[in-house]
């Protein structure tokens, strides 16, 4: 049964790859492989990779350690992106 | 079964059953929230037949990272076989065997696409994690931790104790100071201002005395990963919300107003309607019941919207 809601295309991998998201989704899971699995990480990990690419952030940011904040307040900038 | 009878529930008293010994967060902002949502939620055991979105989405999170954490730490598995074993089980749990179909979400952002995408890009992010993970005694690896926890210096009528209850996500260590961790979820962009919304917070002050407590460590408080999930994407941040041991204090001596009522409410079985609440968070649950004109009607939409389970706040160790 299809997914009733939208999954991104990846065009470049589909042309490689032996299913696409969609058809992943839509299969039992107890039907899954171990290359299925890696197959649904892969193209997840692209779509990242693409987003990133198309907002100038780059593949990988390192995460960064900074001294504890004020108290009762976070502050996402200084922590871990 | 009458919509008011109740079932049993081994977090209650034997001598007053109406009275919660063992309690949780859950259970208790229920009851600081309002007496009577309290009594459906908590005492009958009422929710709405259709679990939230948003709640199934949170706990198939929080599920994921637990799991990841215990493949990595306990079993010693790499960080893609891991991921390759939490990818399969929320596959597994947001599939409907019965329907042979997915799990249907209504909501945009948060299904069972967006979930596992968060999750995959989650785990990667964080696989080297700065956080070291606490190794307690007997080389328990401090991940998934139940607690229960005495209230001190203060007894029921019946000369009970309340034990106060939670499981942990982890305990960590980040720059040589102890931390909670914990993973929120959110549609909303995630700055300052949403951080500030956990202080005060009853789960976090909570969970802040269980560590030192239980676990015999000093935190600094909780250690909090926010993930805004969209429709197009999940972003991730990383904010400590602390907790000072007078603040800690504070939390303690207020509970036990909040006990007072809680134990009087059981006694007298009257559980007040706090009509200031019902529109907050989107609007109560159980704003049908509360609004019916009858005690039929009421009865007859319990019985037909909800279904019943036990809500044992114990966390038993699995």
């Amino acid at each position: 049964m299809p997914n009733d809601y939208p999954i991104p295309q990846t065009p470049a991998l589909q042309r490689v790859s032996r299913h696409s998201l969609q058809e992943l989704f839509s299969r039992d899971p107890e039907t899954y492989t171990k290359p299925d699995l890696d197959e649904i990480i892969l193209q997840i990990r692209d779509l990242r990779d693409r987003l990133a690419t198309s907002t100038g952030e780059g593949k990988v940011r390192q995460v960064r350690v900074a001294a504890p904040m004020p108290q009762g307040v976070g502050n996402p900038d200084a922590l871990g992106l | 079964m009458d919509a008011f009878d109740p079932i049993p529930n081994p977090s209650f008293s034997t001598k007053n059953p109406m009275l919660q010994l063992y309690l949780d967060s859950t259970s208790l902002n229920e009851f600081k929230i309002c007496p009577r949502r309290y009594f459906y939620s908590i005492v009958m055991g009422y929710q709405p037949a259709e679990q939230s979105v948003h709640l199934t989405f949170g706990i198939l999170m929080h599920q994921a990272v637990e799991h990841y954490w215990l493949f990595r730490l306990k079993d010693h598995l790499d960080h893609l076989d891991a991921l390759r074993n939490v990818v399969r089980e929320v596959m597994k749990a947001t599939w409907d065997y019965e329907k042979g179909r997915p799990w249907q979400s209504e909501v945009k952002t948060k299904n069972r696409f967006t979930l596992v995408r968060t999750i995959v890009w989650y785990l990667d992010k964080y696989q080297n994690d700065p956080i070291q993970t606490v190794v307690l005694p007997g080389e328990k690896v401090a991940v998934e931790l139940p607690f229960q926890l005495p209230v001190e210096n203060w007894q029921t009528e019946q000369g009970e104790e309340f034990i106060l209850c939670g499981k942990m996500d982890r305990l960590g260590e980040l720059n040589k100071n102890r931390y909670v961790t914990d993973v929120k979820t959110t549609q909303r962009p995630i700055n300052s201002a949403w951080y500030s919304k956990f202080s005060p917070d009853n789960q976090f002050s909570l969970y802040s005395i269980a560590a030192k407590v239980i676990f015999g460590t000093e935190v600094l408080g909780i250690l909090v990963d926010g993930i805004q999930v969209v429709q197009t994407f999940s972003e991730f941040h990383r904010g400590i919300v602390e907790r000072t041991p007078e603040q800690l204090e504070r939390w303690l001596h207020d509970l036990r107003f909040f006990l007072a009522q809680l134990e009087w409410c059981a006694t007298n079985n009257e559980w007040p309607l706090n009509d200031s609440n019902c529109n907050l968070w989107g609007g109560c649950p159980f704003r049908g019941p509360c609004a019916a004109q009858t005690k039929n009607i009421r009865e007859m939409l319990l019985k037909n919207d909800y279904k019943r389970r036990v809500w044992d706040a114990r966390f038993l160790p699995m």
